[in-house]
């Protein structure tokens, strides 16, 4: 039971890593268009990797928060079924994890094999100032391996795999979906 | 196996997965996955993946999270607060006033956040109960908070216009910036309305409202209370309109004008701008999964030979392409009953682009009434979901009640659609007069 609990310790931290990484990359991107806008048309200077790097931090802030949206429960789905049919409620809840389980980590194995490709090919991006690929789609397989544990772990009880935060805020109002 | 089949077929699994309560990109997904095992192999794998990397590193969908992230900054810094004092001062002594009021914020609120969702549910918490313990009728009062939050998706910044630009492949600012007259013009048809009726009846609304009466000075001063958001508008359409910026880069100055507004309220704190950024990233984060997934079920169509097929079929038919416009707006009005507004859009849009452009219709025109289409099927009974983000806040109003309420303005709105499709230069004209 230890060591269960300290892999879902470790899985929370870098949950919450991967929190503070995609609030990190949103907020660059804030500031990297806003420096763009303003050397572009004040001071006359077009930059050569304003776009590239806001692409790539793109990719960041989806998939760094992937395992804290899936944590959260947080994912948009449309529980009408669940609304007209209480009953169903708990059957639905365990089908939706065990389908998430083995989505997701069906699609991080997909997506684990292209890292590997990328790595074994030392394919770079297609930019003005190429990076390794591997930098951006690792981050795909991060948000989808961290997912898969999630639903995983909404299935089995107990208090060792409940999940934990250390750094996101409570909740609060906010926008919701839209 | 026959395209219609495979599109058929398609749908309909995609649909009662939606049903089953699964989240949305776990419904692709697996969409996704079968689709090409059974159509390409195992070796296609590998495409699933980059066309995920791919949508992701597209720069033009970065506008998405940046316009949310510019919605939570003025919801956590309290700004919001600032703006409904401001408003309800200029709206004055009116007999009815509250209902223009409700209007009038629930329209700027879906303009700032972009969400009808969001709107319905705040002000169903918040005006709802004050509008009521005023005396003002509980069916109108949620009919205008309804009303208002329909047009959250086409005034600008609107996250699901840029949704539909990217996959529709058509000019972002084109669609942002096409929402602005409708909206405003759909705002001043609900409040005409309200009035009327209220002139009707006089029993809606109350003779006389507790409360000070607001001088020039004051309401001088409210005025002057809105001018920092006028700058947040102008950071993202102005700079838009006069060329300095192209979409994401206008919601990126959004933010800052945002961030700058919170300030000179003094309400800026790290706190606050720390919980915006890791809210705004969390929700954006759901919404790209989704767009991510949908968009390779968008090729994965193209493959089944279903969109070529179904372009085939239109082109073959002797149908009046005003019946064909008709019948492609009546099937999102009523789907968006029972399906969320995205999941609907992702399904619909891969199948209607290339029938549209065998129909020749202005494509900015023809997704702007899209747009206030599928909101629209939002707040329509039996299972507009804005309808349950309002019943949610006030639990002691009966559904029917809501419903009741709804009837007037989902009426006005097709009204609205009417108008802006016999006059297509209601929509067009911005768009036409930037470019």
């Amino acid at each position: 039971m230890i060591v269960v609990r300290g892999i879902c310790r470790l899985h929370d931290a870098l949950t919450d890593a991967g929190y503070i990484a995609g609030a990190l990359a949103l907020f660059s991107m804030a500031a990297i268009y806003c420096y763009e806008v303003v050397t572009r048309y004040f001071l006359g200077v077009a930059t050569d990797w304003a776009n590239d790097t806001f692409s790539n931090l793109l990719v960041i802030t989806i998939f760094a928060m992937v395992p804290h949206a899936t944590r959260a429960g947080q994912h948009i789905a449309i529980s009408l079924l669940w609304e007209l049919v209480p009953s169903w409620r708990t059957g639905l809840t365990i089908l939706t994890g065990i389908v998430g389980v083995l989505v997701c980590v069906f699609a991080a194995w997909m997506s684990f094999g292209e890292n590997l490709r990328h790595i074994e090919m030392q394919l770079v991006t297609e930019q003005n100032h190429p990076l390794p690929k591997i930098w951006m789609s690792a981050w795909i397989s991060f948000g989808f391996i961290g997912a898969a544990l999630y639903f995983l772990r909404g299935l089995i009880p107990g208090e060792a795999v409940r999940p934990r935060t250390w750094v996101t805020p409570r909740k609060t109002d906010s926008l919701g979906e839209i | 196996m026959e395209w219609y089949w495979t599109l058929s077929i398609g749908i309909a699994l995609l649909v009662v997965l939606f049903m089953t309560g699964a989240p949305i990109f776990l419904a692709f997904l697996i969409i996704i996955v079968s689709g090409v095992l059974m159509l390409l192999g195992d070796s296609a794998f590998g495409m699933v993946v980059n066309s995920i990397y791919e949508t992701a590193t597209t720069a033009s969908l970065g506008t998405v999270p940046l316009f949310i992230l510019l919605g939570e900054i003025l919801f956590r810094s309290g700004c919001m607060e600032v703006l409904l004092d401001s408003i309800d001062k200029l709206v004055g002594r009116v007999r009815g006033r509250q209902y223009i009021l409700s209007i009038s914020l629930s329209t700027v609120l879906g303009a700032l956040s972009g969400s009808a969702i969001a709107v319905g549910a705040m002000l169903g918490r918040s005006l709802l109960p004050i509008m009521r313990r005023r005396g003002y009728d509980t069916r109108l009062s949620i009919g205008t908070i309804l009303a208002g939050a329909c047009l959250a998706p086409i005034i600008p910044p609107s996250i699901l216009a840029i949704i539909v630009g990217t996959l529709a492949d058509v000019s972002i600012a084109s669609l942002l910036i096409a929402g602005v007259i409708p909206g405003i013009f759909l705002a001043v048809l609900f409040v005409t309305a309200c009035l009327i009726k209220v002139r009707l009846d006089p029993s809606l609304a109350p003779t006389e409202e507790a409360g000070e009466t607001i001088d020039l000075k004051g309401k001088l001063r409210a005025a002057a209370g809105l001018l920092p958001f006028t700058f947040i508008i102008f950071m993202v359409m102005g700079l838009i309109m006069l060329g300095v910026a192209t979409p994401s880069e206008s919601a990126a100055t959004g933010v800052f004008g945002a961030i700058v507004t919170a300030a000179y309220y003094r309400r800026l704190s790290f706190r606050m701008l720390y919980e915006s950024v890791g809210e705004a990233a969390l929700l954006a984060s759901v919404i790209m999964l989704i767009l991510c997934s949908a968009v390779m079920f968008t090729q994965l169509l193209a493959f089944t030979g279903a969109t070529a097929a179904l372009t085939e079929v239109v082109t073959t038919m002797d149908v009046n392409r005003w019946v064909m416009f008709f019948m492609m707006m009546l099937l999102p009005f009523i789907l968006c009953m029972f399906i969320d507004q995205l999941g609907l859009m992702l399904i619909v849009i891969p199948i209607y682009l290339p029938i549209l452009k065998v129909l020749e219709f202005d494509p900015v025109w023809f997704w702007l009434l899209f747009l206030l289409n599928i909101t629209l099927g939002a707040i329509t009974p039996p299972f507009g979901y804005v309808m349950f983000a309002v019943k949610a806040a006030a639990q002691d109003v009966s559904m029917g009640e809501i419903f009741s309420a709804s009837w007037l303005f989902v009426g006005l709105t097709l009204f609205g659609m009417l108008i802006m499709a016999l006059f297509p230069e209601i929509v067009t004209f911005l768009p036409e007069l930037v470019q």
